[in-house]
């Protein structure tokens, strides 16, 4: 088991992935595998590129994202995954409510007696 | 050769499709498309690149797995709809047991058995609608039962054949218009 992929990682990944699709659609759609690569490239967000497409499905179906079909230069047609003004909402609530976590955490892990910050 | 008609794309792509069976059809076959779309895209030429998109997409069961879990998370676990054509035969079966009965009683024993069986047997419909269907199904044979007991066959009219005839049409129909409103809500 490598550093990505064991049990805690796993399970940060679950809670944090989904915001980090959102954020990388604020500014422009992107296509499935063009997602999947950015994601990739960074190595703790994704050790099964595979398992992003079901979550894409679910976003979809959950309204956070739309999908639209674009002519590719190559090939056939490709699905365009965009931000909706639902997905938008949910991204803006995670960035107010995500600093204040991860100050929390840093605060239990280096000084769990101190007073809080 | 294009990579999506490469030997290890296809098992691969079988290896998905096996494991998520439980999946709804829709869903798996848009996995299976994602799936498809991604090593298109990947541009893989030789045997070892198609090997390091297979290897970087994850193990079938990996993926499989995560597509089951963002079917049902946790807490938003919808019931098991009721397979449409099996919801119709429940409907009909317990719609038709009345005159069924009155026409024959073995015949419409099954029928009502049969009927009753299925309607139980499915997660879709409330205990409520459960005991309004079983209700208005037996309403039949009870009605044909007390009457038979209270000796009111010998002086059966015109009038009560007509209200006995209309009561066993009516009241299985009305149930089953529930149980069939309950599925298409």
């Amino acid at each position: 088991m490598n550093e990505a992929g064991g049990r805690v990682p796993s399970q940060l990944r679950k809670g944090l992935l989904e915001y980090c699709v959102l954020a990388l659609l604020r500014d422009e759609p992107k296509y499935g595998v063009e997602l999947v690569a950015e994601l990739s490239a960074v190595s703790v967000m994704t050790t099964s590129q595979g398992t992003i497409y079901p979550l894409l499905s679910r976003l979809r179906r959950e309204g956070l994202v739309d999908t639209e079909l674009r002519d590719s230069p190559s090939g056939p047609p490709r699905r365009y995954y965009t931000l909706t003004a639902v997905g938008l909402a949910s991204l803006t609530e995670f960035a107010r409510a995500w600093p204040l976590f991860r100050d929390a955490v840093d605060h239990f892990l280096t000084d769990p007696q101190g007073d809080p910050a | 050769m294009n990579a999506i008609d490469h030997p290890l794309v296809t098992a691969y792509l079988d290896a998905v499709a096996r494991e998520t069976a439980e999946l709804p059809a829709e869903r798996r076959a848009e996995l299976l498309a994602d799936l498809r779309e991604h090593v298109e895209a990947s541009d893989a030429r030789d045997d070892d690149q198609v090997r390091e998109v297979l290897t970087g997409l994850g193990e079938p069961r990996t993926v499989a797995a995560s597509a089951l879990s963002e079917e049902t998370p946790a807490g938003h676990i919808h019931p098991a709809p009721v397979a449409p054509g099996r919801a119709k035969l429940t409907v009909i079966l317990l719609g038709c047991s009345g005159p069924l009965l009155l026409a024959s009683s073995v015949v419409g024993t099954i029928a009502l058995i049969a009927g009753l069986a299925l309607l139980w047997g499915a997660p879709r419909w409330e205990t409520r609608h459960k005991v309004i269907g079983t209700a208005t199904a037996v309403a039949v044979p009870v009605l044909v039962f007390v009457g038979a007991l209270l000796g009111a066959a010998s002086r059966i009219g015109p009038i009560e054949l007509l209200l006995l005839l209309a009561f066993s049409l009516g009241v299985p129909a009305v149930g089953a218009t529930v149980l069939l409103r309950a599925v298409r809500r």
